[in-house]
């Protein structure tokens, strides 16, 4: 039983997810429901951050850009344009990819502390335009959004309905960047990105362009971040400048390390917990965040590899192939 | 094969390499003496791109390559190790030679493949590990093995790309006469199908196998010829050779 267990543990993770939604509301209200889409959609965004951060090295202190940018293209494309997802989606990545291109390119010429503080800054400019270009973007009020809606025009299309049609969007496109971020790991390509993590320069004397490898790895993650923002925005009906916060850049970095680095499954994890545990707290006390930190800090001391590499030492989950 | 000509490189101000000149035949093995500092590590740095040079030239197979960058130096075919391990620590030794191996495929970075089975890489592998006689700890991290293993990947690196050229930094640097013994043998071995610059400082291994020696003094050529003539040099004996 327990082998079985270890070794489908994945497909009885998915299963779970699949069924979650038929627990509400006899085991849980439709809050959790809420809740759980939103873990989805962060771990789209987390799994892309995984592999720029956890798998290649590279610490970015600006992602919330994508993820906000997602938003913003979401706003606009379903309030002037069309309110059908794939469409919203095709734009948003059009854009991001340009972007993305853009300030990877530059980013990526840095390292450690250096490449921290461009893509913060990058980041920060976005931020700023966003606040202040108050005609476009709405500044601080941000911009409420029409119901998104999915089908084929002129055939099928339905507003999403919630809050179970979202959870199940969500975990389609979860499960679907968990399948793409295995298959980039465990490529050839996902190699020479650990490698460059472990040692950039001996990497560029066995003869890879470290440059392009980084900046491909830059763009997975950008893409993901993207499809995150558009659903976070079209779930909430809204986009504010919140968004594209530095915090959230932040909070990226905090769930990543809680949840174990360069395994792609803990970040997600980690990013669980920062969510329930937060809202948990937050419902207790105002000061919520000096608990999360303060968990935070002791997870560092005790256990550096995150809350997987807990899980991995174990006995139990020892051995299986995460 | 490889053409230096008058390199000059100085660290703030301090002259290392001063007009150096020499040149390496395809399928000899030239060999780089001279005292600590000389200035042996910083030539082979500013050859193989990770300095500039102030002045001067490389040549690489009638190509000029000075000041060119790593990767494009290791496609050209030339491969390098280093005096003082510069590995993948984290990772197993099979998966650091793979990573060498690999390098060469024009598909190294896909994404939509699969590694070792792709295009005969776990076999060109499981080749460079024999041999430098580590196929039996290819799956023991690179970090955990003894410091004489350590400097035999650190050549399997490099010769996994499959270098036309090859240029080794003092593999025996740190290893014990026993163990630098196996290494002896394997340098012996390689200089039979590849070209090698070899920076070495037992004298008595240098005289046996290389074809040339070049011998450098505060950053400049003090003589080149066969090991015998060298042996003879006067000046060469004076700065170096003197306190045998
Ligand atoms: N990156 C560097 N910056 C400043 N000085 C350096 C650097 N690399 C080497 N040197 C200096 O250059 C001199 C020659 O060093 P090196 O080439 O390592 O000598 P060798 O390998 O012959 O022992 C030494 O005095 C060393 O301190
Ligand atoms: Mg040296």
């Amino acid at each position: 039983m327990t082998v079985i267990i270890k070794k489908y543990y994945l497909l009885l993770i998915l299963a779970a997810l699949v069924l979650l939604p038929l627990a509400s509301p006899a085991l849980f209200s439709d809050y959790y429901l809420d809740l759980f889409t939103k873990i989805l959609i962060f771990g789209i965004m987390l799994l892309g951050y995984d592999i720029l951060a956890g798998y290649t090295g590279l610490v970015s202190l600006g992602h919330a850009l994508f993820f906000g940018l997602g938003g913003y293209c979401a706003a606009f494309t379903i309030n002037h344009f069309s309110s059908n997802l794939a469409p919203v989606l095709a734009v948003a990545l059009i854009v991001s990819t340009a972007i993305g291109l853009f300030v990877g390119f530059f980013s990526t010429q840095t390292k450690d502390i250096f490449f921290v503080f461009l893509t913060l800054a990058f980041a920060q400019f976005f931020y700023l335009a966003a606040f202040n270009m108050t005609g476009i973007t709405g500044g601080d009020n941000g911009i409420t959004i029409a119901k998104a809606t999915i089908g084929i025009p002129s055939l099928w299309t339905t507003k999403i309905p919630r809050p179970y049609g979202f959870y199940y969007l969500a975990l389609v496109f979860f499960v679907l960047s968990f399948a793409i971020c295995r298959r980039v790991i465990n490529s050839p390509f996902g190699k020479v990105l650990v490698a460059i993590r472990e040692n950039e320069e001996r990497v560029s004397y066995l003869g890879y362009s470290i440059r392009k490898v980084k900046i491909k790895s830059y763009m997975i993650s950008v893409w993901l971040a993207t499809v995150a923002g558009v659903l976070f925005a079209a779930y909430q009906d809204f986009v504010s400048p919140g968004m594209l916060h530095w915090a959230l850049s932040g909070d990226l970095i905090l769930m990543s390390v809680l949840g174990g680095m360069g395994t792609l499954v803990g970040p997600v994890l980690g990013g669980a917990i920062i969510i329930l545990l937060g809202d948990e707290l937050s419902s207790l006390t105002e000061n919520w965040m000096i608990f999360i930190g303060g968990f935070f800090v002791l997870m560092i001391i005790f256990a550096p590899k995150g809350v997987l590499g807990v899980l991995s030492n174990i006995r139990w989950f020892r051995n299986h192939d995460a | 094969m490889l053409k230096v000509d008058n390199l000059c490189k100085s660290f703030s101000r301090l002259r290392i390499l001063n007009d150096l000149s020499f040149a390496v035949r395809e399928g000899e093995l030239k060999a780089i003496i001279g005292p600590n500092g000389a200035g042996k590590t910083t030539l082979f740095n500013v050859i193989t791109g990770r300095f500039a040079p102030d002045e001067g030239a490389v040549r690489f197979r009638d190509k000029d390559i000075t000041g060119a960058k790593p990767h494009v130096l290791s496609n050209l075919g030339l491969a390098r190790s280093f005096q003082i391990n510069n590995f993948f620590q984290n990772l197993t030794v099979f998966e650091n030679v793979e990573l060498a191996v690999q390098s060469r495929l024009e598909r190294r970075t896909a994404v939509w493949r699969d590694l070792p089975h792709t295009d005969g890489v776990e076999a060109r592998t499981l080749e460079v590990l024999d041999l430098i006689g580590l196929n039996e700890q290819a799956g023991a991290l690179a970090c955990n093995l003894s410091y004489g293993d350590q400097r035999k990947l650190e050549i399997g690196l490099a010769l996994g790309t499959g270098p036309s050229l090859l240029m080794l930094d003092e593999p025996t640097s740190g290893m014990s006469r026993f163990e630098s013994l196996s290494m002896i043998e394997l340098i012996q071995r390689l200089s039979e199908r590849v070209t090698i610059i070899l920076i070495e400082h037992d004298i008595e291994f240098v005289m046996k196998v290389s074809d040339s020696i070049l011998v450098i003094h505060y950053g400049e050529k003090i003589a080149e010829g066969p090991p015998a003539e060298i042996e003879r040099n006067e000046e060469v004996q004076r700065v170096y050779l003197g306190g045998l």
